[in-house]
C-alpha cells in the first residue's frame, strides 16, 4: 500500500509510522474490511480453479470402484521383480552360475561382478551380439520399470483433459518394452559366455502389465464421474458471481449480496449449532 | 452432482500460500546437526571456552526474549507490527550465518585458545542469537495474524507441515552422505570448504524463502490502536486462561521421564535398522493424517481434538508396555517387532492432529486476548509459553541423564549384553513410563475454555468488533479515536 486509503497521498518509504502524515488517518485499520474482502474474493476464485483440479485428481484414484482397483493393479507389475527371472547358466568372464537368475542373485554376485571383462566381450566375434541382447534386455526391462512408477505417477492426471491418451501411452509403451525385452532374452545366439533359458518373470510381468491395461481399458469405457465441490465467492455460488461480473453487476451490489448471504449462512450455522447444545442437553 | 463445501471465507490465496510453505520450509534448511562437528573439529574452539560461550549466550538468550517480545509487542508499523521485523531480523541473520561458515578461512590452523577467533565467534553468536529470537518472535506472532479464519489457519499449518517433512531431512541427510565422502578421502575437498558450501548454500536459499513470504503476505489481523504498555503485556499472560490451561498441560507433561526408543532397538534387540524397518509402514501415514485435520476440525472442537490425540497416543504406548512387558515379549523380536509397527501405524494416523492442533490452540489464546482484553500481545504470549519450555528442558535433561545409570546400565559393554533388568528398564522408558510419568499433562485440556460453542460465540464477536472499528475509524475524530483507544485497553466494548 503506498498511497493513503482516506486522502489518497502518497506514502514515502520513510513514512514507516500507521498514521497518515498528511490526515493522520490509520492506514492500518482504515478501510481494512474492504480490504479484506478484495483478498477474500480473490482467494476464493483462486481456489474454485485449485479446487476443480483437486477434484480431478480425488475421481482419478477414488472416483470409481475400477479407479480404486487401479491403484492395486498400477503397483503390482512391480512384484514381478521378486519372481525368479530366468533359467541361466553364466561363465566366464560373467560370476559363475547356474541356476535360475533373480533380483536376489543380482544382490549377491554384485560384488564380484568383472565389469571389464564383460564390456570386453563387446569386442570379441562370438559375444557381442549376444552380450547386446542380454545389456538390451536388462536397459528395456529396468526403463519399463522406471516407467511403471511414471505411470503411477500420471494416474494424479488421468482425469485431465489427455488423461485417457497418457494412460493408454504409457500401457502400450510398457507392453512393447516388455515384449522386446522378452525377445531379446529368447532369442540370444548361441555363445560360449552364457546361456538363457526359460523366462519367468517377463512373462508373469507381460501379463500383469495386460490386467493393468484391460482395468485402464474398462475405466474408460465406463467413464469416472467427476464430482466437483460447490465453491463459493462470499457465500455466493461461484457460477453465480461469475455471472454477475458478466452482467456488469456494480461492485457495490455484489458486495451488499455477500454481505447477505454470509450472514444467512451465518446464522444457519448458530441455528444448528443451537440445535445441537440442545439436544446435547 | 455438486457437493457443498465450507463456507468460511478464505483470504489466503495461492502464491501467499505458496510463500507460507516456503516460509515453513525455510526453517527445515539448515545443517545444524553437524553445528557441533564443525565447532569442535573445524573451527576448533577449545571446549572450557566454549562452555563459558553455552552459559553466557543461555543467560543472554533467556533474559532477551522478554524485551524483544515487549518491543515487537509495542510496535506499530503501516506495513504490520510483525513484518518489519521479519525482514530486519532476516538480512542480518543471513550476513551473518553466511560469516559464521567462514570462520575456518578468517582463522586458518590457529589452536583452540586463540582469542581473537573465540572473541569473533563469541560476538557472532549472541548477535545470531538476538537476531534470531527476532525473527523467530516476530514470525510466530506473524502466523497468527496471516487471516482472521481459524480453519483456514489450520489449513495452512497443515500444508506447510506436509512440505516441510518432504524437504527437512534433505540438507542433513545430503551433507551426511558428503560428509562420509570426504572424511574417507573419496572426495578430495577439505571439510572446511564443505562446511562453507552447504551452511552458505542453506542459508542463502532459506533467506529468500523468508524474503520472499515476507512480500507477498499481509497481517490481516488488525491491532490494538494504541500499543499496550508492560503492565497489559503481562496481564494479557496471567488472565488468559487457555494460554496457561496450554502452558499447565506443556509443565506437566514436561515431567516425562525417557530416552530414546533408539537405545530399545540397539542394546535389546541389537540393532538400530529394526526401528527403520518397523517404521516403514507408518511413513505415508504420516502424510495422510494431516488430510483428516480440516474435516476433524469441523466436526469437533480444539479441545476435544487436543485431548484424543494425546489419550490415543498414550493409550497405544502403555498397550505396547504392557503386551512387551508379558513373559519378556520385548525380548521376542517375532512379538515385539509387530507390535511397534502397528502401534507406529496407529499413533501416525493422529500426527496431523499432534502437530497442528498445538500450534493451533496457541493461536486461539492468542485471539482469546484480543476478545477478553481488547488486545492482542502475540511475542510476550509466545515468549512466555518458550521461556518456560526452555528452562523446564535444561532441568529434566539432566534427570534423564542421571536415570540411565540407576537402572544399571554398563556403558561401553558388548550391544545386547545389559542384563535383563536393565533390558526390560530401557524398554519401559521407551515405551511406558514416559507416558506414566507425564500422565498429569493430560488433565488441564479437560478446563480448556473454547468449547466449539464457546469459541464460535468469540470469533463471532470478534468478527463484529473488528467490523464496527474500522466502520468507526472511517468517520471518527481524533479526539473519539482516543477515546476508543483507551476503551480498547481497558478491555470495554459497546
Amino acid at each position: 500500500m503506498a498511497d493513503c486509503p482516506k486522502c489518497g497521498e502518497h506514502l514515502k518509504l520513510t513514512d514507516w509510522k500507521q498514521h497518515c502524515p498528511h490526515c493522520n488517518c490509520n492506514v492500518v485499520i482504515y478501510d481494512i474490511q474492504e480490504r479484506l474482502m478484495k483478498d477474500a474474493d480473490k482467494a476464493e476464485v483462486q481456489h474454485y480453479y485449485f479446487q476443480k483440479k483437486v477434484d480431478r485428481l480425488k475421481a482419478s484414484f477414488v472416483g470409481s470402484k475400477l479407479a480404486v482397483i487401479r491403484i492395486f493393479t498400477s503397483f503390482i507389475p512391480l512384484l514381478a521383480i521378486l519372481v525368479p527371472w530366468f533359467r541361466a547358466e553364466f561363465r566366464e568372464p560373467f560370476v559363475e552360475f547356474d541356476g535360475f537368475f533373480s533380483l536376489f542373485s543380482v544382490l549377491d554376485i554384485m560384488d564380484s561382478l568383472n565389469i571389464d571383462g564383460i564390456l570386453s566381450l563387446l569386442n570379441s566375434t562370438d559375444g557381442k551380439a549376444s552380450v547386446i541382447c542380454l545389456i538390451g534386455a536388462a536397459v528395456l526391462f529396468v526403463l519399463s520399470l522406471l516407467l511403471v512408477l511414471v505411470r503411477i505417477f500420471c494416474i494424479t492426471m488421468a482425469c485431465g483433459k489427455r488423461g485417457k491418451q497418457r494412460m493408454y501411452f504409457f500401457d502400450i509403451a510398457l507392453l512393447v518394452l516388455c515384449a522386446i525385452g522378452s525377445f531379446l532374452l529368447l532369442f540370444i545366439p548361441q555363445n560360449p559366455y552364457f546361456d538363457v533359458g526359460i523366462i519367468l518373470a517377463p512373462i508373469v510381468y507381460f501379463i500383469l502389465l495386460c490386467v493393468s491395461f484391460g482395468v485402464d481399458i474398462a475405466i474408460y469405457k465406463k467413464g469416472i464421474e467427476v464430482k466437483h465441490a460447490q465453491c463459493f465467492v462470499g457465500g455466493i455460488p461461484v457460477e453465480e458471481y461469475f455471472k454477475m461480473l458478466e452482467d456488469g453487476v456494480p461492485a457495490e451490489e455484489i458486495r451488499q449480496e455477500m454481505y447477505r448471504r454470509l450472514t444467512e449462512m451465518q446464522l444457519q450455522k448458530e441455528a444448528e449449532l443451537n440445535k445441537e447444545v440442545a439436544q446435547n442437553e | 452432482m455438486s457437493q457443498t463445501t465450507d463456507t468460511i471465507r478464505r483470504y489466503v490465496g495461492k502464491k501467499e500460500t505458496v510463500a507460507y510453505v516456503l516460509n515453513d520450509v525455510a526453517a527445515s534448511l539448515n545443517i545444524d546437526d553437524y553445528k557441533e562437528r564443525y565447532i569442535y573439529d573445524v573451527v576448533k574452539i577449545d571446549f572450557n571456552l566454549l562452555a563459558i560461550q553455552n552459559v553466557v549466550a543461555t543467560a543472554w538468550d533467556s533474559v532477551n526474549d522478554t524485551f524483544i517480545g515487549v518491543l515487537v509487542d509495542k510496535t506499530r508499523t503501516r506495513w504490520g507490527k510483525f513484518r518489519p521485523y521479519v525482514l530486519l531480523g532476516e538480512i542480518p541473520l543471513t550476513i551473518l550465518g553466511m560469516w559464521y561458515w567462514l570462520i575456518p578461512f578468517l582463522f586458518p590452523d590457529t589452536p583452540g585458545t586463540y582469542m581473537p577467533k573465540y572473541i569473533f565467534y563469541f560476538a557472532m553468536s549472541i548477535i545470531t542469537e538476538t537476531a534470531t529470537t527476532f525473527t523467530a518472535v516476530a514470525k510466530t506472532g506473524f502466523l497468527s495474524t496471516i487471516t482472521p479464519e481459524p480453519l483456514e489457519r489450520s489449513r495452512l499449518i497443515a500444508t506447510a507441515n506436509v512440505a516441510s517433512h518432504l524437504v527437512e531431512d534433505l540438507p542433513k541427510q545430503a551433507f551426511g552422505i558428503f560428509y562420509d565422502l570426504v572424511a574417507n578421502k573419496v572426495i578430495k575437498i577439505n571439510l572446511p570448504k564443505l562446511f562453507a558450501t552447504f551452511g552458505i548454500a542453506c542459508a542463502g536459499i532459506s533467506a529468500f524463502f523468508a524474503i520472499y513470504f515476507m512480500f507477498n503476505t499481509r497481517e490481516r489481523v488488525v491491532q490494538s490502536i494504541k500499543q499496550p504498555t508492560v503492565k497489559h503485556c503481562f496481564k494479557a499472560i496471567v488472565s488468559n486462561k487457555p494460554m496457561l490451561i496450554y502452558l499447565l498441560s506443556s509443565l506437566l507433561s514436561g515431567f516425562s521421564i525417557s530416552k530414546s526408543r533408539t537405545n530399545f532397538y540397539i542394546d535389546v534387540l541389537g540393532s538400530v535398522t529394526w526401528k527403520t524397518i518397523v517404521g516403514i509402514p507408518a511413513f505415508p501415514v504420516k502424510f495422510i493424517s494431516y488430510s483428516f485435520v480440516e474435516p476433524l476440525r469441523k466436526r469437533f472442537s480444539t479441545k476435544a481434538l487436543w485431548i484424543f490425540e494425546d489419550a490415543w497416543t498414550d493409550m497405544l504406548w502403555l498397550t505396547v508396555f504392557g503386551l512387551g512387558s508379558i513373559n519378556n515379549n520385548f525380548q521376542k523380536k517375532h512379538v515385539i517387532l509387530p507390535m511397534m509397527a502397528i502401534e507406529e501405524v496407529l499413533e501416525m494416523c493422529v500426527y496431523g492432529l499432534r502437530r497442528v492442533i498445538p500450534a493451533e490452540i496457541r493461536n486461539e489464546a492468542l485471539d482469546y486476548s484480543e476478545w477478553k482484553h481488547g488486545y492482542r500481545s502475540e511475542a510476550m504470549t509466545g515468549v512466555s509459553m518458550d521461556l518456560i519450555s526452555k528452562l523446564q528442558n535444561a532441568l529434566m535433561s539432566g534427570v534423564n541423564n542421571i536415570v540411565m545409570g540407576k537402572i544399571g546400565y554398563v556403558q561401553g559393554k558388548e550391544i545386547g549384553t545389559q542384563t535383563d533388568k536393565t533390558k526390560w528398564w530401557i524398554f519401559a522408558l521407551g515405551t511406558g513410563i514416559p507416558i506414566i510419568s507425564s500422565a498429569l499433562g493430560i488433565v488441564p485440556k479437560f478446563f480448556y475454555p473454547l468449547s466449539a460453542e464457546n469459541k464460535a460465540r468469540m470469533y463471532e464477536e470478534l468478527s463484529e468488533r473488528r467490523l464496527a472499528l474500522t466502520e468507526f475509524m472511517k468517520t471518527a475524530t481524533p479526539e473519539e479515536i482516543e477515546k476508543k483507544a483507551q476503551d480498547q485497553l481497558q478491555g470495554k466494548f459497546d
